[in-house]
């Protein structure tokens, strides 16, 4: 019963200092309009500019937070549990069934209460949101399992 | 499903985390298997008789509605 998806435990560190530095990286692009210098696609001066392919943003900087922070998430979630037995993977599964279910019903909220081009916006944000739900969800459950009381007596 | 792990330990004198180490799983999974509230794979059942010395009937039991 060996699941080959997860990766082993010391990648949950790694992942959250990955998702934590591109958190930064991405807050930075988004609100102060930070860019890497020179960290961009340069592309052939003449192409013509009537052309209906604009490219306004050559500059990888969002790209790469994108990616950071994705790549991130996936180590923190595929990672294994320091004991990682087979009530974790119930618990595991349970809270990625859950995660997608609520993931959808925000979907459908958003979709009801954004129009336009926030409506995109917040889609984009969405790539996010079964990882982040799932996180929290499984992180409850596994709280709540060590909170268990035992009764221990011999 | 019903099961007396509980007594088996009682007999065997181990407590649950002792009972956790010798199948490789947490405390926690122990004491979830035996309030009843998760049900274990027939791995885990065979390890646990293993333990036990008896075979898996004698502490796993079903009940109405199983």
């Amino acid at each position: 019963m060996k699941n080959s998806l997860l990766i082993p435990n010391k990648f949950k560190v790694i992942g959250w200092v990955i998702f934590l530095v591109f958190c930064i990286l991405g807050f930075f692009c988004l609100t102060k309009e930070f860019r890497i210098p020179g960290f961009q696609i340069y592309s052939l001066k003449n192409i013509n500019e009537n052309s209906p392919i604009n490219f306004a943003d050559y500059n990888l900087t969002n790209e790469f937070a994108i990616l950071g922070i994705t790549i991130g998430l996936l180590m923190i979630i595929f990672s294994k549990e320091r004991i990682d037995d087979e009530y974790i993977a119930v618990l595991r599964l349970k809270s990625l069934q859950w995660a997608v279910l609520v993931s959808y019903v925000i979907l459908l909220a958003i979709n009801f209460c954004f129009y336009g081009l926030s409506f995109l916006m917040i889609l984009v944000y969405n790539i996010w949101t079964i990882p982040i739900v799932f996180l929290a969800k499984f992180n409850y459950s596994l709280q709540r399992l060590k909170k268990e009381r035992f009764s221990d007596e011999k | 499903m019903k099961n007396n792990i509980r007594v088996q330990r009682a007999i065997k004198n181990i407590t649950q985390a002792e009972l956790a180490d010798l199948i490789q799983v947490s405390r926690q999974t122990i004491n979830t298997i035996e309030s009843g509230k998760y049900v274990p794979s027939t791995v885990l059942a065979l390890k646990m008789a293993r333990v036990f010395n008896k075979p898996v009937e004698e502490i796993f039991d079903l009940e109405e509605g199983d």
